[in-house]
């Protein structure tokens, strides 16, 4: 927590070359595709820099910017929901439901070279995926926990939770995603 | 295991516990297989969620962005479009005021512009409406005046237009009015006096035109609500508005229509009724029939197809004197007398139509008289009158069906 009267305000270009990219990953991890990620960061920077003027420092930027995105994020699930077409949940369990976004697996022929990086880009889809089974709240616990590497506490203030919940529904978040990992291994 | 348990490996993995509480799982781990595995399981979850590749921005996200922030009014294409927020009101206000002075400009006439000229013997005149309107205007001095001051006089001029005025400011008294012709001249009320010997309509001959004399270099007006034509200008516009209200006229009545046919079915149409309209028009006695509600539309879809297969389309005049209907029966060159009518408790519709056309009925609507008639088979002129009520109801003349 910033002390209080500590906070230097920023410019609008400032903010956008730091923030910019981080809220894009959030949004990406999110949503799943990089054409809904982008339209969730775009949204959630222009409130973000709406209300810039406003923010006096009572949390890090970074949290106050991720909070931003993940209500932006939340208030669209709950219209997609609410219109049926929340496109992230049809996938079913790994199910053959296809995004055009996510990555395509295709089975390498025989005189293919053992390629790591497709490796790993196979791996990451299958992350991807599982992490889109969890619900909305435990899907941006987890994001900010493992790949933003923020604190309980950053994440509380993040998602409006308290820190006994956060730490609490990130275990259940990740015995989930054990869960979901083991059936795509088997 | 239980769930408190693997709360607490999550924590421990995030490094979240206190020294008391990770000591306590690093026992644990290190004493049971189980729950070393556990552990094992959440490592391997988070490394997997860690591991994921960071995205890089798309191409272009910046610009899409500003394009969206602009869209979005969020972020103007300048700081300020011309002026800062601060200074709006004042821009509101000048902006009203320039609206305000363009409103006033237009309908103020400027007190110069209405007063006598020194030399000049014309009147003030401030025409901002029909009802503020003089009862008519005579031009027939100044037409009179231009026509001697023209090419010797011999030639012929226009049609002469006081003889046209006269004919159609003439208004029986009481009646009411369905032509707009000369409106923006005449307004009801004072009827203007006509000579006691009509003039003929169409005359072309401008010298017919009893006038009140008017010095030619001025073009100076009768008495009676007069108008001052101070320039030639002037002269002109009054001349061109008349020519265009009696044109408008003329195609109202459907008079244009009918002056030249040029086929065998024009003249069926002409025939027909207009013919004899134009005829009732033009008459001498063209004063003493008035003005008042003639109509001349055919409505309704038989209207429209008799209409479009040549079918005659006839006429009806409201009459509301004997005086008035006996002239029309003349005009129209009907044997005998018309129809006794009731005058003025009723008044006569009467059909300009060919023989045998006849009024079948005549109905009164909320809005309109409507007169059905039929355009043959009626042997007997008198067919061609139907006594109504007085009414100052526009009459629509229908094809029965």
């Amino acid at each position: 927590m910033p002390e209080p009267g500590s906070y230097q305000p920023v410019s609008e270009q400032d903010f956008l070359e730091k923030h910019s990219e981080l809220v894009f990953n959030l949004a990406f991890r999110l949503t799943g595709n990089r054409s809904d990620a982008e339209d969730l960061a775009q949204d959630a920077l222009i409130r973000a820099l709406r209300a810039l003027p406003g923010f006096r420092g009572d949390s890090q930027l970074s949290t106050w910017v991720y909070r931003i995105t993940v209500n932006a994020w939340k208030n669209r699930v709950r219209a997609e929901k609410s219109r049926g077409f929340w496109k992230t949940i049809s996938f079913g369990a790994f199910g053959n439901d296809k995004d055009e976004d996510a990555p395509e697996f295709e089975p390498a022929g025989k005189d293919a070279p053992l390629d790591t990086d497709l490796e790993k880009e196979g791996t990451a889809a299958v992350v991807q995926k599982a992490l889109l089974q969890l619900d909305a709240d435990d899907r941006a616990i987890v994001v900010l926990r493992e790949i933003e590497e923020r604190s309980y506490g950053e994440i509380g203030a993040a998602l409006g939770l308290a820190e006994g919940t956060v730490k609490s529904r990130l275990f259940r978040a990740r015995a989930k995603l054990k869960i979901l990992l083991d059936k795509v291994s088997a | 295991m239980n769930d408190d348990t693997r709360e607490k490996l999550s924590a421990y993995l995030d490094g979240a516990l206190s020294d008391a509480d990770r000591l306590a799982v690093e026992v644990e781990i290190s004493r049971s297989e189980e729950v070393r595995l556990e552990f094992e399981a959440l490592r391997a979850v988070s490394a997997a969620v860690k591991g994921l590749p960071k995205e890089k921005l798309p191409d272009g996200f910046m610009a899409r962005l500003d394009a969206r922030r602009f869209r979005d009014g969020s972020k103007p294409a300048q700081p300020y479009f011309i002026l800062p927020p601060s200074y709006r009101p004042l821009a509101f206000a000048l902006s009203s005021a320039i609206v305000a002075l363009v409103v006033w400009d237009k309908n103020h006439v400027p007190s110069d512009a209405l007063e006598p000229k020194i030399g000049w013997a014309s009147q003030k005149v401030a025409v901002k409406n029909a009802a503020e309107a003089p009862s008519s205007i005579d031009v027939s001095g100044q037409l009179s005046a231009l026509d001697a001051g023209g090419a010797g006089g011999g030639a012929p001029k226009d049609e002469s237009f006081d003889g046209l005025a006269r004919k159609d400011d003439v208004r029986p008294k009481g009646a009411d009015s369905a032509s707009t012709f000369g409106k923006h001249l005449n307004a009801p009320g004072k009827p203007v006096e006509i000579a006691e010997e009509p003039a003929p309509a169409f005359s072309r001959t401008p010298s017919a035109a009893p006038a009140a004399p008017a010095p030619a270099s001025e073009g100076t007006l009768a008495d009676n609500g007069a108008v001052s034509a101070r320039s030639e200008e002037e002269r002109s516009a009054i001349n061109e508005r008349l020519y265009k209200s009696f044109e408008a006229e003329k195609k109202r009545m459907g008079i244009a229509r009918i002056l030249e046919p040029e086929s065998e079915s024009d003249d069926k149409k002409l025939s027909a009724g207009g013919r004899e309209m134009m005829a009732l028009q033009a008459s001498p006695e063209a004063a003493r029939l008035g003005r008042a509600s003639i109509v001349s539309s055919v409505r309704g879809s038989a209207g429209a197809k008799a209409k479009r297969e040549g079918a005659p389309v006839l006429k009806a005049l409201a009459l509301r004197s004997a005086d008035a209907l006996y002239t029309a029966w003349a005009a129209a060159g009907l044997p005998g007398a018309p129809p006794t009518i009731n005058f003025p408790e009723q008044m006569a519709i009467f059909l300009a139509g060919p023989q045998g056309s006849g009024i079948v009925s005549v109905q009164h609507r909320r809005k309109f008289i409507v007169v059905l008639y039929k355009d043959a088979g009626f042997e007997d002129s008198s067919a061609r009158v139907h006594s109504v009520p007085f009414s100052a109801k526009p009459v629509v003349v229908k094809l029965a069906e």
